[in-house]
């Protein structure tokens, strides 16, 4: 799912719905991700082991080209990195580092392609964060469309006015960030408005009563207890393993 | 009923204080080449933030809440984890340099929290860096040039927030904010 019309921004949320992991408990997939980034610290044999099986396990999930997109924005970095080590140092090193930095870089990915922030905010009242923080949380990713908006406005209005105009270069930079006061200050105002409107509103709603109930609750199903059961399994083979 | 550290008007606030540094993050590309440039406006909105809510840990927490939306969103080269971790480091960085400098609306003060908290984003990547085993040599080299930018552009940063401030003084924001709690 595309949450474009949702968010409204050039960079969309890219929900994969069609994912067999997207039903799965932000618990489990959170679980899962923290376990998985524990594996960067492997030596060579096992973590080449265990970077075989979280590829089977993303093409399982429909997630590989999602990772293989995060891998793409590394390609420069990896390169130089692994031409560097395996010319100066060995082919072993280049080869740990650049599944490390791999791993580092798209094992997170599994959770933020297939959670929604409600979802999170669920998992994050779970994990005993106060709902207040929780919600305000949720609260962000539902008005980044509306403030996305409001800064284009400013931007143009200020644009328009010959108020503001990107910094072009390093000659006179402080005068030219004196200029973009006349992007933060409306923005900060605009802000503190909507802030304030949203307080009332969640007031009129009974936002801090103290006998509020929630309206989804978590549970876990036969796939989280399945994937959490993979998960100890891979575990298990690569502490047994020497 | 008990009183709370944040109410929730500062808490409502900082979560779209979060969102303002993500839509800034996304919107507004400034022609400078060289990496960290986006932290002007970051640091400046962190640093406006701490001020407009003047408790301990507001920075942090606009910083962990557009660290999470910035890694949901796909923002950042080496991943969520990273990310989130780096955005979340900005604003601790700038709370830790405010309880020290204690003043955000003096430009030295606030440009010292503001480079000290985007040095703190320098920091992330450097850990993740060596996390991954690479020598401390090519580490150094590979992000030496990054960090003399994200020392001038943290600074820079701090100076539009204190400038910001200023503004929003004459302004009378802050007697505005006075009359909501």
């Amino acid at each position: 799912m595309n949450l474009n019309s949702t968010y409204g921004m050039t960079h969309a949320m890219r929900i994969i719905e069609s994912s067999p992991i997207r039903k799965a408990d932000p618990r489990t997939k959170l679980a899962l991700c923290l376990c998985a980034s524990l594996a960067v610290m492997l030596p060579l044999g096992k973590i080449i082991f265990f970077a075989i099986i979280y590829v089977i396990f993303l093409l399982w999930a429909r997630l590989l080209p999602e990772a293989a997109r995060q891998a793409w924005k590394l390609k420069w970095i990896l390169g130089v990195l692994f031409l560097v080590d395996w010319l100066v140092i060995s082919l072993d090193l280049a080869v740990v580092v650049t599944l490390r930095l791999l791993l580092m870089a798209g094992v997170f990915a599994m959770f933020f392609s297939t959670t929604t922030p409600s979802e999170l905010c669920l998992a994050l009242v779970w994990l005993r964060v106060p709902y207040r923080y929780a919600f305000s949380i949720s609260l962000s990713f539902q008005t980044v469309s509306s403030i996305d908006t409001e800064w284009r406005g400013i931007l143009e209005a200020q644009r328009a006015r010959g108020a503001f105009e990107a910094p072009k270069g390093w000659r006179y930079i402080v005068e030219q960030v004196r200029n973009l006061v006349s992007l933060t200050v409306p923005a900060v105002v605009l802000t503190a408005r909507r802030a304030w409107s949203m307080t009332e509103a969640a007031y009129a709603r009974g936002f801090e009563s103290p006998h509020r109930t929630a309206f989804n609750r978590l549970s876990m199903r036969a796939i989280d207890w399945a994937i959490l059961a993979g998960a100890g399994m891979v575990a298990a083979a690569i502490i047994i393993w020497r | 009923m008990k009183e709370r550290y944040f109410s929730t008007f500062q808490l409502f606030l900082l979560a779209l204080f979060a969102a303002l540094i993500v839509v800034a993050k996304i919107a507004l590309h400034l022609p400078l080449q060289l990496s960290g440039h986006s932290g002007i406006f970051w640091m400046a909105i962190i640093i406006v933030a701490a001020r407009v809510v003047p408790k301990r840990g507001a920075a942090s927490l606009v910083g962990l809440t557009s660290g999470i939306m910035a890694a949901f969103l796909g923002l950042g080269d080496l991943g969520g984890l990273n990310t989130l971790l780096s955005y979340t480091m900005a604003g601790i960085g700038a709370d830790l340099g405010l309880l020290l400098l204690r003043d955000p609306e003096n430009y030295a003060c606030a440009m010292l929290a503001g480079m000290f908290g985007h040095l703190c984003k320098f920091i992330v990547k450097w850990i993740f860096g060596m996390a991954a085993g690479a020598p401390v040599g090519f580490v150094v080299l590979g992000l030496a040039k990054a960090l003399v930018g994200y020392i001038v552009f943290g600074a820079l940063g701090g100076l539009l927030g204190a400038l910001t401030l200023a503004a929003l003084r004459k302004a009378g924001f802050f007697t505005y904010l006075l009359e909501k709690k």
